[in-house]
């Protein structure tokens, strides 16, 4: 998930959010008014407003046409998770296997002491490239310790064989085990 | 005898022609990134393009041992391999495509020689901007920000999938009923039946949903996760709740006379509860937040969470006897 994509979520979220405050509010308020319940009712009637002001159907059947595709093209944008398949290398035109290298990061991480297993996700372009990393740790590992070898080996290797930031968003857990008693 | 004397006669283009099979430029191509790799990896498979005659375009996926320089490594094979096949086959080999396929975990001992290439070489430099970026940076100076951790904040992709498949709905719908002969979109408004209670409930229900979408959109969401120390600029860490739970239960439970430990683990608070089996209650309450103090210390938590430790005798609680309260 780019950061621009997040934001991008939460502006949709909160603009139909946002408008199904107002419909809802004004259908239930409106309804409320008139039935009695309630003394105050909200000004207008959207549909006699759209009367007076009526597009022709091209333009309605038009915009409808047009939300209801890129509704459905974000819809699946969110599917696509990762990016193209492979990644460019900065400076050489060389290619390298987007999967392949995270497989290969991962492998190096699992080497650290304390690292049970671990998965890492590269996600973006070679631009802006970030990776999550998903850290099972061993049961007695000290987490502090962890993330300061991961930082200093895997993660310094992974940066310099790219030869890019990488962004890395490191996520620690501990496996669920029994509690075992000093005796 | 004559032959010899009938060909040297003939003009040149008509002496014949050599023709190097794509096999033959393939091999010298993947002998040639063999060579250039040292072992560091293989050529796993090469293809040819022939442009014309004398010219040839190759292409070459490698399999490379990590941790090394890539760029670097397959920019040398990628000089060796248009040198070596442009000497051997006698075609111009107008380009070479690099790519690297897989990686394999390279043996340890050649780790730091295959790293360091790129500062002896010397002759590359660095990729545009990345050349701050790589260098050891210890966490900076310059603000507390990069230390303490931003909480993680929720990309929202299952909320953002599942409102656009309602407004695609909702938006597909409306397009069927407006379509030509069939309503204009206020005689679909105006056909509410407002004052209907199902209408108003359908309402309600619709504003309550719009505030919870709402909600979505300005939380940050992730509170599984609590923000660790940062280690440096390019790096965030988090660490999942109960997690933190499990490292502080564990902690306490190795204290003596502990039976029993339960653990809360909230956002900013961390309630351990400890049953004591025997022995004074209250010495096993100091020993296990001191123990699970120092576990606290070693998670390094971006917001240092507080930490509360009571202690209950357990049911079998036996009182501290002389010879056990002695020490």
């Amino acid at each position: 998930m780019t950061a621009a994509r997040s934001k991008v979520n939460r502006c949709i979220l909160a603009l139909v959010g946002g408008a199904a405050v107002l419909a809802g509010g004004w259908t239930a308020l409106t309804g409320l008014a008139r039935r009695g319940t309630v003394s105050w009712a909200p000004p207008g009637h959207p549909g006699e407003w759209l009367r007076q002001h009526e597009p022709s159907t091209a333009v309605t059947m038009g915009l409808l046409a047009a939300v209801t595709a890129a509704a459905l093209w974000w819809c699946l944008a969110q599917l696509r998770t990762t990016g193209p398949s492979t990644l460019g290398l900065p400076g050489a035109g060389t290619r390298v296997s987007r999967r392949s290298l995270a497989r290969a990061i991962a492998a190096d991480l699992a080497t650290v002491p304390g690292v049970d297993t671990a998965r890492v996700v590269l996600r973006g372009t070679t631009a802006d490239l970030r990776a999550t990393v998903g850290l099972r740790l061993a049961t007695h590992a000290e987490p502090a310790e962890v993330i300061r070898l991961v930082t200093q080996g895997p993660l310094c290797r992974a940066r310099t064989a790219t030869g890019v930031r990488l962004g890395t968003d490191l996520r620690l857990t501990t496996p669920s085990h029994r509690a075992r008693r000093a005796r | 005898m004559t032959i010899p004397r009938q060909t040297s006669a003939t003009p040149r283009a008509e002496r014949g022609t050599v023709t190097v099979a794509d096999r033959t430029v393939r091999r010298i191509v993947r002998q040639a990134a063999t060579e250039a790799l040292g072992g560091a990896g293989t050529a796993r498979e090469v293809s040819v393009a022939r442009r014309g005659v004398r010219e040839a375009r190759v292409r070459v996926a490698l399999e490379l041992a990590y941790p090394t320089d890539l760029a670097d490594r397959s920019e040398r094979v990628r000089r060796h391999v248009m040198h070596r096949a442009t000497a051997l086959s006698g075609l111009d080999i107008s380009r070479a495509d690099i790519a690297i396929a897989s990686l394999y975990a390279a043996s340890p001992g050649t780790v730091s020689d295959t790293l360091g290439s790129r500062d002896a070489s010397g002759g590359h430099g660095p990729p545009t901007g990345s050349g701050e970026a790589v260098t050891d940076e210890e966490v900076p100076t310059d603000g507390t920000t990069v230390a303490r951790g931003r909480r993680p904040w929720s990309g929202r992709p299952l909320s953002a999938a599942a409102t656009a498949l309602v407004v695609a709905t909702a938006a597909g719908a409306l397009l069927v009923r407006v379509a030509p002969g069939g309503l204009t979109s206020s005689s679909v408004l105006r056909s509410v039946p407002l004052t209907d209670v199902r209408w108003i409930g359908a309402g309600a229900a619709f504003a309550v949903l719009g505030v919870v979408l709402v909600v979505l959109a300005l939380m940050p969401g992730m509170r599984r996760w609590l923000p660790l120390v940062r280690p440096d600029r390019d790096t965030w860490a988090a660490i999942d709740r109960s997690s933190v739970g499990l490292l502080l239960r564990d902690a306490a439970i190795s204290v003596d006379g502990v039976s029993r430990v339960k653990v809360r683990s909230g956002r900013r608070r961390f309630r351990v509860r400890v049953f004591v089996a025997y022995g004074s209650t209250d010495g096993a309450r100091q020993a296990a937040e001191w123990s699970a103090s120092a576990a606290l210390g070693g998670i390094g938590l971006g917001r240092a969470g507080r930490l509360s430790v009571t202690s209950v005798p357990d049911k079998q609680w036996r009182p501290p006897t002389g010879e056990e309260a002695a020490p």
